[in-house]
């Protein structure tokens, strides 16, 4: 796990003041397009991963297949108590949540390049998953504008990724993107709900 | 790198330079820049350099070097010469689009050897590509478009760029043949705001648009709504419902709405407020339609926010509403049919079927009802549109409603009068104009209330009958328009009958036309009547399937073959005129037009002319002088007649036959004897050789000078009278008829004397010199030979007179008159008798008072044939002439002795004065 991802990282770093200027003043606009944003990605990650372990082979795509215990060191999880939930602040929420997207946006990146290895003939799935990357960095970005509308400082840029094990097996690599794809799911939920709180908080 | 058209020159060099050899050799120079793209109407230079062994073969240097563009060598002004080996020739504004420029050098022979060849393209830089926008079909990859700016002549190339705050995305590079818009190879993120723009770039520079920033959502086209389907509703016939499957954005966006729906026939589409439909839905339920009435839908659709794009349309869907009671009474009306018996009649109940949208639904039946005062009604149920019943001269009430399924229309009442009956109150002011293509008629209603109108309204037409329709206006309506097919250029009679709870009004008419036009037709002129200077011209109005309109006015033109066209316009109520200050036998050509109000049709011409005299006038002319040459032929005819003997005489004179003479049947014992002396002294120097001459004394000489004297004043007295006693004795006769005395004695010089009468002197004195000697003359002889008839006549008349008649029918032989009147001279044919002596004789006849004093000239003679035939006149008188004639005749008997000559002898002067 050493695939270096800097490049995005450091475009990132780059462009994301230079949303600044042109943030509008209310933050409302751009915490209603991230709602929609994740609204729309909340319909759509079932769907990703159901495809994702129905090209994968059993076991994944056994019926009733769950791994809830799998987890990624890189990825932080989308899970936690309601109690801390509610207790974060705007920007505590705001920033757990860009870094976990940016750290899903390189992950499924990563399973994108895995898949394309594993399953080249599915360009459904390889599709799915460069959409979701992309929404993921979308969503990143209208984080970012938020922030920037809220006048709050951008957390600095992180590589989550770290060192990517490049001699994993395929069943290594079919579980990680099953837990990209599955926590991808999770923060997308765990983002509608921190933006639908932040939408009745500036309400347009 | 060297572009396409410089590779072509460098290969021509080298064909050229190779020659026969075929041997591939250098060229011997280069131009520089070797593929040169300059800005259009930009300066521009360009080097040819040399090379050194070319210059040795042909032993040049860079001022053998010519240039040339297009094979147009290029003014020495503008070559440099650089050094030894190379010169240069510099442009000033470029204004070729491309050029071919070659650099050439002149070999030994003024031959021009070609060394390089470069192809100067000049063209603009790209403009700032404008108005960038970029669409999201749905389902589909977005796609942007722009507008290129100015043409540039170069190959340009334009991509289009764009990128979020956290990502870039690949360039999309335009299509060859498309370069204004462009489609992106990623599938588009929805809420994601994305920055695009465009760059244009080519040989002489580079542009990028304005970078426009959008969230992909805002810029979608959704699919349109599928499966769109339209149910009704029994309960309601005013509503359909019309359901659909929204397209797959749903998921994405929230939608809004807009329905379009017409009638099935219309081609206008009435609209659904798009306040109702803002909100994502599937279904719709569309009010206050009309009932059976089918409908068309359609629906699209966009984003909620109204930012994007509508839909395309939905595929149309159709239904129908359901059937209501039919919502207005049938148009009702009657017709009384001709045949009738004394006590019924047969009426024709008529009615039209409602419109569709007053039917409401399919219309099974009609019920008519008929009523007569306090009789039970009559029921009918008619499928058709008429009913024709037999009904008794009283009043009835028909009643009518139209049924469908769902229930029946409301009645429509139509009162039949009594028979006989007295329409009246008819409307007024009745109007008929075309007015947006449609025949309205509008009308001042009476002043009773009217239930109802009825229009009924034909074409008239010269060759099909007037075939009615009609239509039922309300009774508050006085404007309206022909609801059925009108067409242009006929006329039309319009018919408004009022309908009033008693009965129809009186019907008044209106004659119309929905558009009017020129006649198809123009009249036929002919002539009534041509006069010397007028016509009257006549025509037959238009028959009125050829009118197109109403005949506003006539013109008629005319004109002679050389003359100006003279227009002449009348009154459309005429059919003739009179064209007057004509000109007398000439051609005139004339025609017609006749005009509506749209314009005018010529007819035929017809030509005419006019005659060369007035009716009447050759008449006039001729008349008289056929009267006048009748009167005058008649005259002379009369006057021949009456003169006819003159004529005979001239033409065929009596030859006396001497076989009739009777000379010897005179009676001596009668007084007029003595006249044969004269008459003897004729024949003597005739045929009659045989007559013996008497001689008769006269008793009394005394009176006969003052005679004689007498005699010779009357002759004064007319010496102006005619004279015609000039000529041989014959022709005298035409000139006796006037009864005047000639003085032929007195005109010696120009006239003849036939005798001169000889006095012998008075009895027993010494005769004087007056001899009367015979003429020379024998036609009187002639004449009366011929005549023997008339001498009969004159002896029959002489017989009347008295006892003489033996020698009186020689006299009246001689003059062949057997005319009794006194006026003309009986004694014509006496040869010795002058004829002025004859009307001397004439004279003094008429003047009885100069009777006696009568010259001894043969006027014995007369005088006795008036004792004979004029006795009675002369009275006593008589008695005294015959003694002188007798006196005369003796002279004359003396006279024998001298001799005679032919040759008429003149007398002297005053031979006949008194002696």
């Amino acid at each position: 796990m050493a695939c270096h991802r800097g490049w995005s990282l450091y475009l990132l770093s780059l462009l994301l003041p230079l949303l600044s200027p042109a943030a509008p003043i209310s933050p409302a606009e751009p915490i209603s397009q991230a709602y929609s944003l994740a609204l729309y990605m909340q319909k759509n990650t079932s769907t990703l991963l159901q495809t994702y372990l129905q090209y994968q082979g059993s076991p994944f795509s056994d019926p009733g297949f769950s791994a809830p215990e799998l987890q990624l060191s890189s990825l932080p999880p989308a899970a936690v108590s309601f109690r801390i939930w509610h207790a974060l602040d705007d920007v505590e929420r705001l920033s757990r949540g860009q870094e976990a997207f940016l750290a899903l946006s390189q992950h499924l990146q990563l399973v994108g390049d895995d898949q394309s290895d594993l399953n080249p003939g599915s360009p459904i799935l390889l599709a799915q998953l460069a959409t979701a990357r992309l929404r993921a960095q979308g969503l990143l970005g209208n984080m970012a504008a938020i922030m920037t509308a809220l006048g709050l400082p951008i957390p600095p840029e992180e590589d989550t990724l770290g060192l990517v094990p490049f001699g994993a097996s395929a069943f290594e690599r079919k579980c990680r993107g099953y837990i990209v794809t599955r926590e991808y799911g999770h923060w997308t939920d765990r983002a509608v709900r921190d933006l639908a709180l932040l939408k009745a908080k500036y309400p347009a | 790198m060297p572009t396409l058209p410089a590779w072509v020159v460098q290969a021509l060099v080298i064909f050229l330079t190779t020659g026969s050899t075929g041997q591939l050799l250098d060229p011997c120079g280069y131009i520089y820049p070797e593929s040169p793209v300059i800005q259009y109407g930009s300066n521009f230079t360009a080097v040819c350099v040399l090379k050194e062994k070319c210059m040795d073969n042909y032993n040049v240097n860079a001022t053998y070097i010519v240039w040339k563009t297009n094979h147009v060598a290029v003014p020495k002004e503008q070559y440099t010469i650089i050094n030894r080996t190379a010169s240069s020739v510099t442009f000033v504004s470029m204004a070729y689009l491309s050029v071919q420029l070659t650099c050439n050098i002149l070999t030994y022979g003024q031959l021009e050897q070609n060394v390089y060849g470069v192809t100067v393209v000049s063209g603009f830089p790209p403009e700032e590509p404008k108005n960038l926008s970029c669409i999201v079909n749905e389902g589909k990859k977005m796609m942007c478009q722009w507008d290129p700016g100015r043409e540039t002549y170069l190959e340009t190339n334009f991509t289009l760029k764009s990128e979020w705050a956290t990502e870039k995305f690949a360039d999309c590079k335009t299509k060859r043949g498309n370069p204004t818009s462009c489609i992106v190879d990623y599938a588009p993120i929805y809420f994601v705001n994305i920055e695009v723009w465009v760059e244009a770039e080519n040989s002489l520079g580079k542009a990028t648009s304005e970078h426009i920033n959008f969230d992909p959502v805002d810029r979608v086209k959704p699919n349109p709504p599928r499966n769109l389907s339209v149910s009704n509703s029994e309960e309601l016939s005013s509503i359909l419902k019309l359901s659909w499957i929204n397209p797959n954005i749903r998921n994405v966006i929230r939608l809004k709405y807009n329905i379009q729906y017409r009638t099935k026939d219309a081609t206008a589409w009435s609209q659904i407020p798009l306040e109702d439909t803002v909100a994502t839905r599937s279904s719709f339920t569309v009010q206050d339609l009309n009932p059976f009435t089918e409908y068309v839908f359609r629906i699209r659709c966009m984003k909620e926010d109204g930012r994007g794009f509508w839909s395309d349309w939905s595929e149309e869907a159709s239904g129908v509403t359901y059937e209501d009671r039919p919502s207005k009474a049938p148009s009702f009306w009657f017709k009384i049919n001709p045949s009738r018996t004394q006590d019924y009649r047969s009426v024709q109940l008529i009615w039209k079927t409602l419109p569709p949208f007053e039917a409401n639904g399919k219309i099974l039946d009609y019920e008519v009802t008929l009523r007569r005062w306090k009789s039970p009604s009559q029921n009918y149920t008619v499928n058709d549109t008429e009913l024709t019943v037999n009904l008794t001269n009283d009043r009835y009430v028909a009643t009518l409603a139209a049924r469908n399924r769902v229930g029946k229309s409301d009645a429509s009442v139509l009162p039949i009068p009594p028979y006989p009956f007295q329409a009246s109150q008819p409307v007024t002011n009745l109007k008929a104009f075309p007015k947006d293509n449609m025949l309205w008629v509008e009308w001042t209603a009476p002043s009773k209330s009217v239930r109802k109108y009825i229009l009924e309204w034909c074409v008239l037409s010269d060759s099909s009958p007037c075939v009615p329709d009609w239509q039922q206006e309300e009774g508050t309506v006085h404007q309206t328009y022909l609801k059925g097919n009108i067409e242009e250029s006929r006329c039309y009679l319009i018919v408004v009958t009022p309908v009033y709870p008693a009965g129809p009004g009186h019907p008044q008419s209106v004659k119309a036309y929905l558009k009017q036009a020129a006649p198809s037709k123009g009249p036929t002129v002919r002539t009534k009547k041509v006069g010397k200077t007028e016509a009257v011209l006549e025509w037959d109005q238009l028959p009125v399937d050829v009118q197109n309109g109403f005949i506003r006015n006539y013109s008629i033109f005319y004109k002679t073959i050389v003359g100006n066209e003279t227009v002449v316009n009348v009154d459309s109520s005429h059919t003739e005129y009179t064209l007057s200050s004509l000109t007398s036998d000439t051609l005139y050509m004339v025609r017609m037009a006749a005009y509506t109000d749209e314009g005018g049709k010529d007819g035929p011409e017809f030509t005419f002319t006019t005659p060369k005299f007035a009716q009447g006038e050759v008449e006039a002319i001729v008349v008289p002088v056929c009267l006048a040459f009748l009167l005058t032929t008649l005259l002379g005819v009369l006057f021949c007649f009456n003169k006819r003997h003159l004529i005979k005489k001239h033409i065929w004179p009596n030859v006396p036959d001497p076989s009739k003479s009777h000379i010897a049947q005179w009676s001596p014992h009668t007084p007029p004897r003595h006249n044969f002396n004269a008459k003897d002294q004729m024949y003597s120097d005739g045929n009659f050789t045989d007559v013996s001459v008497v001689e008769i004394e006269a008793n009394d000489k005394k009176p006969f000078p003052d005679d004689l004297k007498s005699l010779d004043l009357f002759k004064k007295d007319k010496v102006s009278a005619e004279g015609h006693s000039s000529g041989i004795g014959g022709s005298s006769c035409m000139s006796s008829s006037r009864p005047s005395i000639s003085s032929g004695d007195e005109n010696t010089a120009s006239t003849v004397q036939y005798s001169t009468v000889v006095h012998s002197g008075y009895r027993h004195q010494a005769p004087s010199v007056q001899v009367f000697s015979r003429s020379e003359s024998t036609q009187p002889l002639l004449d009366s030979e011929e005549r023997p008839e008339d001498a009969q006549l004159v002896a029959e008349s002489g017989d009347r007179g008295d006892s003489i008649p033996p020698r009186q029918q020689y006299f009246k032989q001689s003059c062949g008159q057997p005319d009794t009147s006194p006026d003309t001279c009986h004694f014509e044919r006496s040869d010795q008798l002058s004829c002025g002596s004859e009307e001397d004789l004439v004279r003094l006849k008429q003047q009885p008072g100069l009777g006696h004093t009568s010259q001894p000239c043969g006027s014995e003679q007369v005088k006795a044939l008036q004792e004979g035939s004029a006795a009675d006149t002369f009275g006593p008188r008589a008695e005294g002439h015959t003694e002188k004639l007798e006196t005369v005749g003796v002279e004359a008997a003396l006279d024998e002795g001298i001799p005679k000559s032919y040759l008429p002898q003149t007398v002297r002067q005053g031979g006949y004065v008194p002696q």
